[in-house]
């Protein structure tokens, strides 16, 4: 089957070693689900969209990833008392590039037929909701700058972690 | 009494209220309009806190004393009093809202936000 090959994962698990754990669980419950639930209708057409779910599974985990990671630096910055600098900036950046990614893949996906187990309201609320979060939390940290100001990333990425998570869940139907 | 509400640590709490707001509004938004009947109560209690959340969001935002501490008196009593009587009393609250079991379901955030808002508010004089 042509889903998550085996040769992506390395690559991703360089860059946060500290979440590597709750990555490959999600990673492992998303292709337990994939296998499952979507094996019906992925028969019917064909890899292509087999492919392309595994795709999003991915993406996400990249946003679940880049999220707890830049959540964890935020919360180092906090600590020692620094306003928010030019790696936060950009590292939230790359975050909402990565969240409107997912929200893209989304589209195509129900788009394509897929998910018609997921309520499209929740879904794109979830979608909708955390691409706005990663600039609020940057807006609020450029009006205070100091720890306070990092703090409040803290939650942007802590919040676009556990929103994705549950996306995931929500998708796999749970 | 002149101290600014709404910047250093306020800055925060404007930040975990602005989230809370819209997590349990649209949390509300979806429950209500999809499946009112199942849980009314649970339902119209989402939709309460959310209108606190983000009154308080409105309040600190703007430096509004008198209105955030009036929102979080209620806060600080809803999940107080919704937390004991959902353990008391589980099935009038068969599906879930953000002040269950004070909050459990969101780590315990809607009961120690109050608390956190309170002395941050009442701190010097």
């Amino acid at each position: 089957m042509a889903r998550s090959p085996a040769g992506t994962e390395p690559v991703a698990s360089g860059k946060a070693d500290l979440t590597s754990g709750s990555r490959v669980a999600v990673v492992v419950n998303a292709r337990g689900a994939g296998l499952g639930g979507g094996g019906e209708r992925a028969r019917d057409r064909g890899r292509a969209a087999v492919a392309f779910c595994a795709m999003n599974t991915i993406v996400a985990t990249v946003v679940i990833s880049l999220a707890s990671l830049l959540a964890l630096v935020s919360l180092i910055g906090a600590f020692r008392g620094r306003a928010m600098g030019m790696v936060l900036l950009v590292g939230f950046g790359l975050l909402e590039l990565a969240v409107l990614v997912l929200l893209g893949f989304a589209i195509v996906a129900v788009a394509g037929g897929e998910g018609a187990h997921v309520s499209k309201g929740t879904l794109f609320g979830y979608l909708v909701g955390q691409a706005l979060i990663p600039p609020a939390g940057v807006l609020l940290a450029l009006a205070e700058r100091s720890r306070w100001g990092t703090a409040t990333l803290v939650v942007a990425g802590f919040a676009v972690a556990v929103m994705t998570g549950r996306l995931l869940q929500i998708w796999q139907g749970q | 009494m002149s101290a600014p509400i709404g910047t250093g640590p306020g800055r925060l709490l404007i930040a975990l209220y602005g989230l809370f707001a819209v997590a349990a509004g649209s949390r509300a938004v979806v429950q209500i309009a999809g499946r009112f009947a199942e849980a009314p109560l649970a339902y119209t209690l989402s939709a309460f806190a959310a209108v606190v959340y983000g009154l308080l969001t409105v309040a600190l935002w703007r430096g509004m004393r008198g209105l955030a501490l009036v929102s979080l008196g209620i806060e600080l009593a809803g999940v107080l009093v919704i937390g004991t009587v959902s353990l008391l009393a589980p099935a009038a609250f068969p599906h879930d809202t953000v002040w269950s079991v004070y909050g459990k379901g969101y780590l315990f955030i809607p009961l120690v936000l109050p608390l956190v808002g309170l002395y941050w508010l009442l701190r010097r004089r």
